[in-house]
């Protein structure tokens, strides 16, 4: 997670970040692209129009925003709050996230302080106090905010980002109104990643962005930072660099081997298997690999779903423990049945 | 020379025959000692020839154990021959010894025994004697050294012949001589034991099976046939030696035909023999074949063979054959076989040498493995076929040559780039809202039992005071809470729940009960306070010495109320906001003790205790009522504020807090404040203390209207089914369906709402329907107390459920209706186990399962009305309303069928309840709630007691009135009558 602090420093005007280069060559690219308006958060168009709106009127209620890594949770309230606080920004934002102390106690002193504390705001405004990360305070603590949260909204807000809501306790939920980002869609971290190509003059070939967004899968974070480590290594944006610096297990191998066991052709399955194993990824690094192109595997959609559930399974067992390439074996003779239409009974 | 020293052997071998089961005997012992050499020597042949010779004694030991008895007296008879007896005795002793150092020295001087062979008589005789002990171990023991004669049968046949008669004339001499000595009779006993010995045999047989069965249940099947086919080889054996014994000794005559007979025996026994030693040949033929020298101690068998089985055996020699990979084939055949044998002969050894043996074989055991590994040598290559009988095509060979190449990632080949169309920010607009009227009377018509016109207004007054600059020219209602705004409050700086919250208690939704219950007992606290303020006051104005007993005198009055309630329910459902709001209406001030701020017990006393023990908290009053006393005494707000203690979350304790819990307890003890204590959590058991009133969360019914007419307000029209899906995936919590529909309207919204005719509608009232919206209050309260499930139902009405008619019938009906049983059944459980599932997961103890309650039920109709049934509407409710409706069914179909039910299970149900109706007089209010403890504990002793009456009645009737004290005292009629019932009623079938 960025710090709001790091956000501060390359102060790029709010309009047009893109195109500014600043100095600081060794600025982490999503740092330096993150987002300072609205109009440039990608993905979450409807939500974030909603709070955009927000930010044009003020008393914006306690918000909640859940959703996976790299969507944009942080840089959303970030923005909400340099919009709405303008130059307060610095006396009126108090921020806390995982890396502090976010104890009963710093509840109840450091952030109930803040909440008491008179700054002179414009009408319809608030201070705000940014809980990143809100899942991972203890339960205590959340307890401890909850009544503080009620008692001074009106002069303070609080905007929350966690990774799973229901992590959160009932009682803040139910003094928050909750949004929920979903993952990022391939074509807008694409979109993005082309553009941020652009501005940095990164050279780079079609198979390599899209290795990009796949090892991305929705998370623009990862997206940039594999896209600016690519860059810097290699110089050249190529679906070969990517997975050098990625090294997963490559997707088009693992294409292969679905469309292999869809045909029954168990034997060709195993042989990329097995040399998948004997590169040494990890029985978990390839499952997940799997699922992941099995999601877009051009095949019919319940054969494509059964091979999900198969996967699914297969993921489960390995989770416990079982990381041995025979349950790899296993998972590929179950979807040749499957692929042939054979029922089996596990 | 030749003849008589052939004589001469069949002389002595006739008396070795006795002699060598003496011998055997020794052997026997000496396996022990063979053994320990043979690890060392030549492992094949000492293997091969131990298995021989174990085969032997195993197949001799049967008969020899019975002969064995005989023996002695056998000896005596050819005392005559006791010299030659020594002599051999002697001599194979000498053999033995030397045997024994032979085999040990056999592969290293196979050429030794070739000169000892060939030598002269005694070597012959030595040889000969060696050869028969070969033979003692390999032959049956009752025969008369058959293989001897077939031996001598290879130089020519006459002298075989020659050599017949003459055994057999002297057969007769011993006949004879055995005859003078009176040994017929001794023969028939001998022949009678042998007989008792041989049924012994069998019978230890058997249990020998049987242990074998107990002991080694993998080996059964193998062990009891081998022990059998050993048995039955010892049978054939004894019973031609028996046979011929006896005939031999009795009758003269009959001898002949039998020696003929026993010739022709002989001849089969050999090649039986010849047969059931093939492996023996095998080896011979092998070592002839495999090493010219060859291991000599074999040439003994060479004897033993008739040559024709030999010079076949030598044909034999050319067949391309593994005959170790055949002889390892026997042995293992046999070795199943021997090991029963010698289990069978070892059963009646000393321990010590059982010890002994087993050691040995487990040290044999390795030679056995590696003998049959050895005989692979010869199998040819293509025998392995099985192993690779289906070709796999699983080639090993590396696979990094086959991967495909990793082509380019073409666009969308591994991501869905292709299909995602870019999401269009599609945001509904919020409606505009240009005419209230209309909408109102729309919803109006939809619910037709809402105070909507009332509550438009109300809603809209607070919508107006929080808009208008000056708060103070709000309402009178929301005096208090204008009082909290900060003066630059406008409209857009508070959230809606801050807006509407409610400040009267009229406008608190649901919850009537409760908040009835709350107003009641705060108006009588006010009451009481203004009472002994009052008195207090005057007291002080006439004299001030009295204080103290005016002090005792309101606690008193104070402690004859409930100084604290525990208010419980989830979060949202307005806890809170009812203390509140009910305050305000009251006009009593609050003061919140909540877990944002640090509550260890000692600064809660500190903080606390002054406004527990005094009666007025505001700094102001204390003075402004000193000075108004004497104009004022009928207004209370002029006393000063009376002041509730409002503690929420107390069951959060943190760690910080420590001594929060003490110091709460003697808060409230010492109190002379109403405390209010809010948690959500009921399990804290240092709450259990308190009255509790429950809050539940809100209906979507009722708070739909109210949340369509408060975006209304706010200038948005939203469609009920919206509002309804909020609040259901909210779980009835207003404060967040409130929030989210800010956040909603608010966000969607970029104007404010210009509306005509609300004054018009503002002069509309239909505050008729206030005391409509009081009634359904009143209902829900009533709803709140909806029994309990009742489990006793389900259970007795189970066999109806399942469609299953009881026990006598339910053979018939099975057949009938099999697969409708089925299917309820498998239907019925599916629910019960739902039921429990719900159960275990919410804890439903104390949730109200209108189970076969159909007023609960009937309720949840079409109309909208307000008069639902009261549960709590939470996840765990849902639920509950779907088990609801589920098991209502079946019960239902229970109860139409318990019309047409059994008499027995009719008489049964009557009895319960019976029973249920008389106890429940007696066991107390308090405990009938934990039916539990009720059912399994107080009706389970109260019975007992009825039924050890009953019994005690019968004895004597001194102490019949035991316990009829204490049942009087609990209200039972003491009568025999009830006891009946009481105890009959679990015993259907009296």
């Amino acid at each position: 997670m960025g710090d709001s602090m790091d956000v501060d420093a390359p102060i790029p005007s709010t309009s047009k970040p893109v195109k500014e280069v600043p100095p600081a060559h060794n600025l982490p690219w999503i740092e330096k692209y993150r987002p300072q308006t609205f109009a440039d958060i990608v993905g979450n168009e409807d939500t974030i129009k909603r709070l955009s709106i927000f930010s044009q009127q003020g008393n914006v209620p306690n918000i909640i925003i859940a959703g996976p890594p790299g969507v944009g949770k942080t840089t959303t309230i970030l923005c909400l709050a340099k919009i709405l606080l303008g130059p307060s920004f610095k006396d009126a934002v108090l921020e806390l996230n995982a890396s502090n102390d976010r104890g009963i106690d710093v509840v109840r002193n450091k952030v109930k302080m803040f909440a008491q504390q008179k700054v002179t705001l414009p009408p319809g405004r608030h201070k705000i106090i940014i809980l990143d990360e809100v899942d991972s305070m203890t339960e205590g603590a959340q307890q401890a905010l909850r009544r503080t949260m009620e008692i001074y909204s009106n002069t303070t807000r609080f905007a929350l980002a966690c990774n799973y809501s229901e992590k959160v306790i009932e009682a803040i939920q139910s003094r928050c109104a909750i949004l929920r980002y979903s993952k990022l869609t391939d074509a807008q971290v694409l979109a993005r990643v082309i553009q941020i190509c652009r501005n940095e003059n990164v050279e780079y070939s079609e198979d390599g962005l899209e290795a990009i967004v796949f090892t991305a899968q929705g998370d623009m974070r990862q997206a940039l930072n594999n896209l600016q480590s690519t860059c810097n290594g290699f110089g050249f944006v190529s679906a070969e660099n990517v997975f050098k610096v990625c090294d997963e297990p490559h997707p088009l191998l693992i294409k292969d081997m679905l469309l292999e066991c869809t045909k029954g052709e168990i034997r060709k399955a195993y042989k990329i298997m097995a040399h998948l194993w004997s590169l040494g990824y990890a029985a978990e690094d390839i499952i997940k690999n799997v699922f992941k192109v099995c999601k877009n595997l051009d095949v019919d959609e319940p054969l494509k779903l059964s091979y999900i559930k198969e996967i699914g399974i297969t993921h489960m067992k390995i989770v416990d423990g079982l990381t041995t390439l025979v349950q790899m074996s296993g998972l590929l003779a179950r979807l040749c049945m499957i692929g042939q239409g054979i029922e089996y009974k596990s | 020379m030749e003849d008589s020293s052939n004589v001469l052997f069949e002389e002595s071998n006739s008396i070795k025959n006795k002699e060598k089961r003496k011998l055997k005997l020794s052997l026997n012992s000496n396996i022990v000692k063979l053994s320990k050499p043979k690890e060392l020597t030549a492992q094949t042949t000492l293997v091969s020839f131990f298995q021989k010779k174990s085969n032997g004694l195993d197949s001799d030991k049967d008969p020899k154990m019975c002969e064995g008895q005989k023996k002695g007296k056998k000896k005596k008879k050819h005392k005559e021959t006791g010299l030659q007896t020594q002599h051999c005795d002697l001599d194979l002793d000498d053999r033995k010894v030397r045997f024994s150092n032979d085999i040990v020295e056999i592969s290293p001087e196979p050429a030794k025994k070739q000169p000892i062979s060939d030598d002269d008589e005694n070597c012959v005789k030595k040889i000969n004697a060696f050869t028969f002990m070969m033979d003692s171990r390999n032959k049956s023991i009752g025969q008369n050294s058959p293989g001897k004669e077939i031996k001598h049968g290879e130089d020519s046949v006459e002298i075989v012949s020659e050599n017949k008669k003459k055994l057999l004339t002297r057969k007769l001499l011993f006949e004879e001589w055995a005859d003078r000595k009176g040994a017929k009779k001794r023969k028939m006993e001998y022949v009678e034991k042998g007989f008792i010995i041989e049924e012994k045999l069998s019978t230890r047989a058997k249990r020998l099976k049987k242990l074998l069965n107990v002991n080694k249940e993998d080996l059964d099947v193998v062990k009891p046939k081998a022990s059998r086919l050993s048995l039955k080889k010892s049978k054939q054996e004894n019973g031609s030696r028996y046979d011929a014994l006896p005939q031999q000794t009795k009758w003269k005559m009959k001898l002949k035909v039998v020696l003929d007979h026993t010739d022709e025996e002989s001849d089969d026994v050999i090649d039986l023999r010849g047969k059931s030693r093939k492996c023996k040949k095998a080896i011979q033929v092998s070592s002839d074949s495999g090493s010219d020298d060859g291991i000599k101690m074999l040439s003994s068998d060479e004897r033993v063979m008739p040559k024709k089985d030999l010079l076949k055996q030598q044909g034999n020699d050319n067949v391309n054959l593994a005959p170790l990979f055949t002889v390892a084939q026997r042995k293992k055949a046999d070795k199943v076989v021997a090991e029963a044998r010698k289990q069978f002969l070892h059963s009646s050894m000393p321990d010590s040498v059982k010890k002994v043996v087993e050691k040995q074989q487990k040290q044999e055991t390795p030679d056995y493995v590696v003998f049959p590994m050895v005989s692979h040598i010869r199998v040819q290559p293509h025998e392995y076929q099985f192993v690779n009988s289906s070709p796999s095509n699983l080639c090993f060979t590396p696979l990094d040559s086959r991967i495909p190449q990793i082509g380019t990632l073409t666009k969308g080949c591994a991501t869905n780039l292709n299909d995602a169309a870019p999401m269009s920010a599609s945001m509904e607009k919020v409606e505009e809202v240009r005419s209230f009227k209309s909408i109102l009377e729309d919803l109006k018509a939809r619910h037709p039992d809402y105070p909507i016109y009332r509550t438009f207004k109300a809603l809209y007054t607070k919508h107006l005071a929080s808009r208008t600059a000056e708060p103070a020219s709000a309402k009178k209602s929301k005096k208090s809470r204008s009082k909290r705004k900060d003066a630059k409050c406008n409209s857009r700086t508070q959230t809606w729940t801050e807006v509407y919250r409610p400040v009267r208690s009229d406008d608190i939704l649901g919850n009537g009960a409760a908040i009835e219950k709350l107003k009641a007992w705060l108006q009588l606290w006010l009451e009481v306070n203004w009472t002994t303020r009052v008195s207090n006051r005057r007291g002080s104005n006439s004299s001030s010495d009295f204080e103290g007993e005016d002090d005792e005198d309101s606690r008193n009055d104070c402690s004859s109320l409930e100084s604290t309630y525990i208010f419980v329910g989830p979060c949202g459902s307005g806890k809170t906001a009812a203390v509140y709001a009910v305050c305000n209406e009251l006009d009593v001030n609050v003061l919140e003790i909540n877990a944002s701020s640090k509550r260890t017990g000692k600064k809660l006393l500190v903080d606390l205790q002054e406004a527990t023990q005094s009666y007025q908290v505001r700094k102001q009053s204390a003075l402004s009522t000193f000075v108004k006393s004497n104009l004022i005494s009928d207004d209370t707000g002029k006393l000063g504020k009376m002041c509730l203690l409002l503690i929420e979350d107390v069951d959060l304790v943190f760690e910080q807090d420590d001594g929060f819990l003490s110091a709460l307890s003697q808060l409230v003890d010492t109190s002379k404040r109403p405390i209010v204590l809010t948690t959500t959590d009921t399990s804290c058991p240092h709450l259990r203390k308190f009255p509790v009133v429950t809050f539940s969360p809100l209906l979507p019914r009722m708070l739909t209207p109210w949340l369509q007419l408060l975006c209304l307000v706010e200038g948005a029209l939203v469609a009920e089914d919206s509002v309804t899906d909020l609040l259901e995936h909210n779980r009835g919590d207003v404060r967040k369906t409130i929030l989210q529909l800010q956040f909603l309207v608010e966000s969607g919204r970029e104007f404010t709402p210009h509306v005509d005719g609300i004054d018009e509608i503002l002069r509309e009232d239909d505050s008729s329907n206030l005391k409509h919206t009081k009634q359904d209050f009143q209902q829900l309260q009533f709803f709140n107390d909806s029994p309990v499930i009742d489990l006793d139902h389900t259970w007795w009405s189970t066999h109806n459920i399942l469609g299953i008619a009881p026990p006598t019938r339910r053979a018939e009906r099975e057949i009938t209706e099999s697969t409708h049983d089925v299917t309820t059944i498998s239907d019925f459980f599916d629910t019960l186990a739902l039921t429990d599932v719900v159960y275990a997961k919410f804890n439903l103890n104390d949730c109200n399962i209108g189970l076969v309650n159909q007023t609960t039920h009937k309720t949840i109709g079409d109309s909208l009305e307000l008069n639902e049934s009261g549960e709590l509407y939470t996840s765990k409710d849902a639920c509950c309303e779907w088990l609801k409706v589920l098991l209502n069914a079946y019960t239902k179909n229970a109860e139409r069928l318990h019309a047409n039910g059994s008499a027995a299970e009719k008489r049964r149900q009557k009895k319960l309840s019976m029973c249920k109706e008389n106890l429940l007089d007696v066991v107390p209010q308090v405990i009938q709630l934990q039916s539990n403890a009720v059912s399994l504990d107080y009706f389970a002793t109260l019975r007992t007691i009825c039924r050890s009456e009953i019994v005690r009645a019968g004895h004597s009737n001194k102490r019949k009135s035991r316990f009829y004290n204490y049942l009087r005292g609990l209200g039972l009629q003491c009568n025999e009558n009830y006891f009946q019932i009481m105890s009959n009623i679990f015993q259907s079938g009296k």
